[in-house]
């Protein structure tokens, strides 16, 4: 996939991507005023309004669709499966007891219904990445990367993500998912563990290995 | 800055390309809309199965029968000692069964010559070999006041019916 401008962006669109990539923890869960309203939408969508089920997807649609993205590296599979946790949420919504906020409930039936698909996916994987923002283009850390020493100078930014890409594969689900929730969603140690279901000592030390093995594999793009 | 940032700094780095994949343009702009019309036409109206929704609400139950279905072993192993759990339930059960007959604590013989024993007034045939003999002796009876069961009698005998064949002959029938 090329890297290219997206034209149907809106500037509004652009600067709210520019934010969130400037400062990850930005993506992380709803702020306080949030959490009331979106209790409100909870106990609306229990009683069978779809209008607040849709206010719910809304918020939370792009952070589950690029979590089951970065996991899967595949956009198709990524689109179903971000539809199927919406609706089996929404099926299961009666069962929600409220005592975790709906934003790390839903995310918890993602991970679960994402790792059970690469279970069953194993050897079958191939990659359907998507493009690069035009944004990538303009990032200084971005530009880094691929304007000196070699082989970075040969390397362009989509060939860079393809080996990236390759490297998280090799990773295994619990090390994937932890890199994609903390490093590129932005998400905190406690909110992760919380969503994994393990405490935050595995959270640190399955993040460390990690990062290890992610070295190793792109040692060339390090240098 | 801690010591795990300085050490992934250039990989944090490279992550950050992450960042910048992005679905097609206008991708989230019906995408809640294609959910909500999902739930509205049923398409997904099968029984929620029930592993699915173990793994999201009992996690680690889910963990363990994922960890079944890849290890067959693994649940043959868990089946085994399961059943070693439970044979040796019953065999540590059947040891400490309560045996009927025996014998009461009696108190030292008294002076007078009488024997004590607790409780004091014991019930008519109390630590007797053949209760049901002593019983029906002490009373004279059988009847359904006093329900005595025989010693080698089954707790039915009493309403056992006596069966005669019946021969029915049918007069000129065809």
């Amino acid at each position: 996939m090329c890297l290219k401008e997206n034209p149907n962006m809106t500037k509004q669109a652009a600067a709210k991507t520019q934010t969130a990539t400037a400062n990850p923890d930005t993506t992380t869960g709803p702020a306080a005023p949030d959490v009331a309203a979106e209790q409100e939408l909870v106990r609306r969508a229990r009683r069978g309004d779809l209008e607040a089920y849709d206010d719910l997807v809304r918020r939370y649609q792009e952070r589950i669709y690029a979590t089951i993205y970065h996991m899967t590296a595949n956009h198709e599979d990524a689109n179903d499966l971000a539809q199927d946790t919406f609706i089996k949420a929404y099926q299961a919504l009666k069962s929600f007891k409220g005592g975790s906020s709906f934003y790390t409930w839903v995310y918890r039936i993602a991970v679960n219904k994402t790792i059970n698909f690469l279970k069953q996916r194993k050897n079958r994987s191939h990659m359907s990445l998507n493009d690069l923002d035009f944004n990538a283009e303009h990032d200084p850390d971005m530009l880094a990367l691929v304007s000196d020493k070699t082989p970075r100078r040969e390397a362009n930014l989509n060939e860079l993500q393809e080996k990236l890409n390759e490297a998280l594969q090799k990773l295994s689900e619990p090390h994937r998912l932890v890199v994609t929730l903390h490093d590129v969603q932005g998400l905190a140690h406690d909110e992760i563990a919380e969503i994994m279901d393990c405490n935050i000592g595995t959270v640190r030390s399955r993040l460390f290995y990690a990062r290890q093995q992610l070295q190793g594999y792109l040692s060339d793009y390090l240098k | 800055m801690t010591p795990e940032m300085e050490n992934f700094d250039g990989l944090r780095r490279v992550l950050k390309l992450k960042r910048y994949e992005q679905p097609p343009p206008g991708y989230f702009n019906d995408f809640s809309s294609q959910v909500i019309a999902q739930i509205k036409a049923g398409a997904n109206a099968e029984p929620e199965q029930l592993s699915d929704r173990l793994s999201w609400e009992v996690p680690w139950l889910g963990r363990l029968l994922d960890a079944f279905q890849a290890k067959p072993a693994l649940a043959m192993g868990f089946g085994t000692a399961v059943c070693a759990l439970l044979v040796g339930g019953v065999i540590y059960s059947e040891s400490l069964k309560f045996d009927p007959v025996k014998p009461i604590t009696l108190l030292p013989e008294t002076e007078e010559g009488v024997l004590l024993a607790t409780p004091a007034v014991a019930p008519p045939g109390f630590g007797l070999k053949n209760p049901a003999e002593v019983a029906m002796a002490a009373t004279g009876t059988n009847d359904s006041l006093n329900p005595i069961i025989p010693a080698n009698g089954s707790l039915f005998d009493q309403f056992r019916i006596n069966a005669q064949p019946v021969n029915f002959q049918l007069g000129g029938g065809n």
